[in-house]
């Protein structure tokens, strides 16, 4: 089911209805059906992972509480504190076994559907550079993998260590268990939502609410600007340049590069306003994904607002499990003693990071290009942890203020260059694509002529006008958020006013957004 | 409950001020139609008095010339053809135009694609087109039972386009682009378009013709304009309009040419393809004959109309019967690649 369709409109609609209309008790039971539904719309087949998926976890959740339980009886049959301890870690490595068995084949299916293809070719170049014949290797296509299988088998896995960490009691209920994983507004490109965050959204009773209901729609239609008016206005462009980059001056290929950066945030930032939009309708918060990213002053910050629910996956599932262990923290002192106090200090976390930072880069493709962009990414951040010190040498030399607004803003610049050219990367193609490209923007850079040297030539005529219209408005409002929520301060606005503003938007929306064609539908990070 | 209610009325009272808002627009866009395809104005002109039809999609809009063919046949003759117009559009519209004139003759464009297109169009501009044609509860029930529910958008995009377009154009002394000769003919400068050489150079030909998988609506829907035709005493000839020779290379062309031959013999009419003329380059040129790699330019649509006059003076039983068409688009590709090696 195409999200940007009439279709998928009455689909919510009907979803809506549906749920305000039941008895209140059984309002997930409407959600857990609309997920099915939605998700069935993507193709039959593909239901079968994701049940998989969540029987595995779930099967295994309630595995370790009983492996808890059973630990707590027998903790309590013994008597002294060393028996005890023994009881303990017989269970603990159960429990254990447990949770490394169920990673393995939940992360299998994953790297069997996402990844299998790529590791076939490393085994083919492999077997060409040790001199296989060609054609030793049979041809290999690889399974289609299901939509949104990244996105929900990071959230179960989560659940699954939560409960394994002892967070929280696992769900009994399957139906349940399966609604938080396959809630349809997080299943094509999130947010990663937390079980104890969601799930007692999920299972409570909502009356309707005509604020949040207001609030609600605000939101989808800011979203469905930003993805039509936007993101879909730009896609055309960007294809055409990175297809054709070695023919493309090196300014328009500089302007491609930034009119990415515009058109991943409106999409993403597009989808996750239309959704959690729609959850707001039903009384339910999701997780925030964003939080006014392009204003960063760090490459490391940048990634604690852009795309916020997996940094924290990877940050409480891995960077800490990594950074805290035993591995790390020896290494920690080693270089201590080695390379002074400052790298010391920082080594667990470099170690961390550039696991985390590898496994980014994977997860968001399987692809030379992606892994080479997660370490850009990791390396530019390790790069300011470690030279920290001399960055404040050097301000205090240049009587720089951290608080000057001139500073916060060249920061803020420099992040946003420095982001943009690490993100365009991976968009052009392959490995040598990437490096092709930054290879012919600096090659066919030259003085420009006209202001088609610059900006790619325009295919429509209200293209530019429309895409500098929307910018400067998602500029305005992200300036605005810094304060306070753009809806509350149009909600104080006179009426006559408020509603004008939304019959423009809605008017915008129908008519530059109706004018893209081809494009309409796909979400950039439903692909990852 | 209340909360809801008052969603509710907000919500209504929301769609009635935009609905009040761009009635004006729609009022100007239902009024005037879209500029290249407003000839109901001439149709009524003519009502009665036409007897020779041209139908099709846009490589007929601008493929046949109706002054041209009524210079050569001494007939008078009119193109109702419109951009994208599926098959039931065709029957829809022939139904209408020769429930009013004493049509003796059907000129139905096959062009390419028109006959395989899975969807009734491309997109629905196709279907709003051929309503622009009707009028009052024909044109609302048209729209009622062809609309579906994701194609809502994209019309009211090209209602209020269209008005908004219509609205400025009332303020401008000159149209910006089209010449209108009449009788439902728009006339297009010649020019060269980038892709035409391409699917040519690739020489990606099969080695047999693959069998057509024809939409079933589609063979309904021809089936009925026969039936109709044939009830009414009025002649079909099957055309393919010209390509330029470059971009025919296409891999399913004797696959559907087969389909077309086969077709015309089960309802007794003529097929012509304007591409399989042995001596197309006599009348048609690749830098002036098209204006891009579907359609023809006026100069190619004069010549075009000629031809066509000549084949029906002529009697011809078009290919597979007649000697001045080649057989097949193989037989056809092998001698233009004989009579241009540096093509191939």
């Amino acid at each position: 089911m195409s999200v940007l369709t009439l279709s998928f409109i009455c689909f919510l609609l009907t979803v809506l209805v549906l749920y305000y209309v039941v008895p209140k008790k059984t309002q997930w039971i409407v959600l857990l059906a609309a997920s099915c539904v939605f998700y069935l719309s993507f193709g039959a087949k593909y239901i079968l992972y994701i049940l998989t998926d969540s029987l595995l976890i779930y099967v295994s959740a309630r595995q370790m509480n009983k492996i808890d339980e059973k630990q707590r009886q027998a903790v309590r049959a013994v008597e002294d504190r060393a028996s005890k301890k023994a009881v303990k870690a017989q269970f603990q490595s159960k429990k254990k076994r447990l949770l490394i068995c169920t990673l393995i084949a939940v992360f299998g299916i994953l790297v069997a559907v996402k990844y299998s293809v790529f590791l076939y070719r490393q085994i083919c170049s492999l077997g060409s550079l040790l001199l296989l014949p060609p054609g030793f290797f049979p041809e290999y296509r690889g399974l289609v993998a299901p939509i949104g299988i990244s996105f929900y088998t990071f959230q179960s896995t989560g659940y699954l260590l939560d409960v394994y960490w002892k967070k929280y009691e696992s769900e009994k209920n399957y139906a349940r268990f399966l609604l938080f994983v396959s809630f349809f507004p997080q299943i094509i490109q999130g947010p990663i939502n937390r079980f104890d965050h969601l799930s007692d959204q999920l299972f409570a009773q909502h009356a309707f609410d005509y604020h949040r209901f207001s609030y609600g729609c605000q939101r989808m239609v800011w979203g469905f600007l930003k993805k039509t008016v936007v993101a879909d206005r730009i896609s055309p462009y960007l294809s055409d340049i990175f297809a054709n980059y070695t023919n493309s001056s090196g300014l328009n290929l500089l302007c491609a590069a930034f009119m990415y950066s515009v058109q991943i945030y409106a999409d993403f930032s597009g989808y996750m306003d239309i959704f959690c939009g729609f959850c707001e309708i039903l009384g339910i918060d999701m997780a925030e994904n964003f939080e006014r990213p392009y204003f960063s002053k760090s490459v490391a910050e940048y990634w604690r607002r852009w795309h916020i629910t997996l940094g924290a996956w990877f940050k409480d599932y891995l960077y800490y499990p990594i950074a805290l262990s035993r591995f790390a923290q020896n290494s920690s002192k080693r270089a201590k003693k080695r390379f002074g106090q400052h790298i010391g200090k920082n080594t667990p976390a470099i170690i961390a990071l550039v696991l985390v930072w590898f496994l980014t880069g994977l997860w968001h493709g399987a692809s030379w290009a992606y892994i080479a962009w997660g370490g850009l990414n990791g390396f530019f951040i390790i790069f300011s942890m470690l030279f920290e010190p001399l960055y404040d040498k050097a301000k205090s030399a240049l009587h720089i203020r951290e608080s000057s607004r001139m500073w916060h803003a060249f920061q803020v610049l420099r992040t946003f260059c420095l982001v943009t050219m690490i993100k365009v990367f991976p968009e052009v193609g392959t490995f040598s694509d990437g490096v092709g490209f930054f290879g012919s923007m600096i090659r066919n850079m030259r003085i420009p002529t006209g202001v088609w040297d610059i900006l790619p030539a325009p295919k429509g005529s209200l293209d530019y006008p429309c895409l500098a219209l929307m910018v400067a408005l998602m500029f305005t409002v992200s300036v605005i958020q810094r304060k306070r929520s753009v809806r509350d301060y149009l909600h104080e606005k006179p009426v006559v006013l408020r509603w004008g503003v939304y019959l423009c938007a809605v008017l915008i929306l129908l008519l530059l957004g109706g004018s893209v064609e081809g494009t309409g539908g796909g979400f950039m990070y439903a692909q990852f | 409950m209340r909360s809801f209610k008052t969603a509710l009325c907000k919500v209504a009272l929301f769609t009635l001020i935009f609905a009040l808002i761009c009635s004006p627009v729609v009022c100007v866009y239902l009024k005037n139609g879209s500029e290249n395809n407003n000839i109901n104005a001439q149709l009524e002109e003519e009502k009665g008095k036409i007897d020779f039809l041209f139908c099709g999609a846009s490589q007929s809009v601008w493929g046949f010339i109706p002054l041209v063919m009524d210079a050569e046949l001494a007939c008078n003759s009119f193109n109702i053809s419109s951009g994208l117009l599926s098959m039931e559009g065709r029957y829809t519209i022939i139904r209408k135009v020769a429930q009013d004139n004493p049509v003796k003759n059907l000129v139905l464009d096959l062009s390419y694609n028109s006959i395989l297109r899975e969807d009734k169009t491309d997109s629905v501009e196709g279907e709003l087109l051929l309503e622009e044609r009707l009028h009052g509860m024909e044109r609302i029930r048209y729209y009622c039972t062809h609309t579906k529910v994701d194609e809502i958008f994209p019309s009211f995009y090209y209602v209020m386009r269209t008005g908004m377009y219509s609205i400025l154009h009332s303020f401008s002394a000159k149209p910006d682009r089209g010449m209108y000769f009449g009788k439902g003919y728009w006339g297009e400068k010649a020019a060269i378009d980038q892709r035409r050489d391409v699917r040519w150079k690739t020489g990606d030909r099969q080695s047999a013709p693959e069998p057509v998988d024809i939409p079933e609506e589609n063979l309904v829907y021809l089936e009925k304009i026969m039936q109709f035709c044939k009830e009414n005493g009025i002649r079909v000839y099957l055309i393919t309009t010209a390509y330029p020779t470059g971009v025919i290379s296409w891999s399913d062309r004797d696959g559907l040419l087969q389909a077309h031959v086969k077709l015309a013999r089960q309802y007794g009419c003529p097929f012509y393809d304007v591409n399989l003329l042995r001596d197309k380059d006599k009348w048609f040129d690749d830098e002036t004959s098209y204006y891009d790699v579907e359609h023809t330019s006026t100069q190619g649509a004069v010549a075009q109309t000629k031809l066509l006059a000549s084949w029906i003076r002529s009697a011809s039983p078009g290919v597979g019967e007649d000697a001045q068409f080649y057989d097949s688009y193989a037989d056809m590709i092998d001698a233009y690649l004989a009579r241009s090696p540096e093509k191939s």
